[in-house]
């Protein structure tokens, strides 16, 4: 799937841009040293996408 | 891309905004076997390149998605190879196949210190561990050639 992103979306992904990582950190894509409200914004991305209705068999 | 035969290609359907989530470009349904691109996306020229695209490898490319979208394909392609059809009751496992698939890809790639994150899509992506979006993204970008 490509889609982009949003409204809401954007304004946390922005703040949560600059501390993304690959390979993971404690399991997960966020450096373990962002700020608070980095981190906020990541656990808001990972609820509004889980609250998504979306078509269940599309990648 | 890898891809010497030509049999159960996918069946490309332009669709129109309204078929599809409103914030989708392009996807693959691989119960079906379908490659769904929505109709702003189809075809256009660089100059002309929707601003959205900008958040996806090579965006400036309307053949982009189409690419990603078949790097999904050769995936399914793998699975239903090692497990069969593709079905509703083997989508988690489907997934499950790709996204391990990825990751290992991915980590192997990152170890040797490729910037594996090509896009802001790839990027995104990161968040909710689905490697198998991050390591299509560094397909396209590495087939297109992206800056």
């Amino acid at each position: 799937m490509r889609s982009i992103m949003q409204g809401r979306e954007l304004e946390l992904y922005n703040k949560v841009e600059p501390y993304i990582v690959y390979p993971l950190q404690n399991g997960r894509g966020i450096r373990s040293d962002a700020p608070p409200e980095a981190v906020e914004a990541y656990e808001e991305l990972i609820k509004i996408d889980k609250a998504k209705k979306r078509i269940p068999y599309d990648n | 891309m890898g891809i010497s035969e030509t049999d159960n290609l996918p069946k490309v359907l332009v669709v129109s905004r309204e078929d599809i989530a409103k914030t989708d470009i392009a996807l693959y349904r691989a119960i079906e076997n379908l490659l769904l691109i929505c109709e702003d996306f189809a075809v256009y020229k660089p100059q002309d390149m929707p601003a959205v695209m900008k958040q996806l490898a090579c965006g400036e490319n309307d053949l982009s998605s189409y690419i990603h979208e078949l790097y999904h394909w050769v995936d399914a392609k793998e699975f239903r190879r090692k497990n069969g059809a593709v079905t509703e009751e083997k989508y988690d496992e489907y997934i499950n196949f790709i996204n391990s698939k990825a990751k290992k890809r991915l980590d192997k790639l990152a170890d040797k210190g490729y910037n594996i994150l090509v896009s802001k899509y790839a990027r995104d992506k990161v968040i909710f561990q689905q490697f198998y979006e991050i390591y299509t993204e560094f397909r396209t970008f590495s087939l297109l050639g992206g800056e």
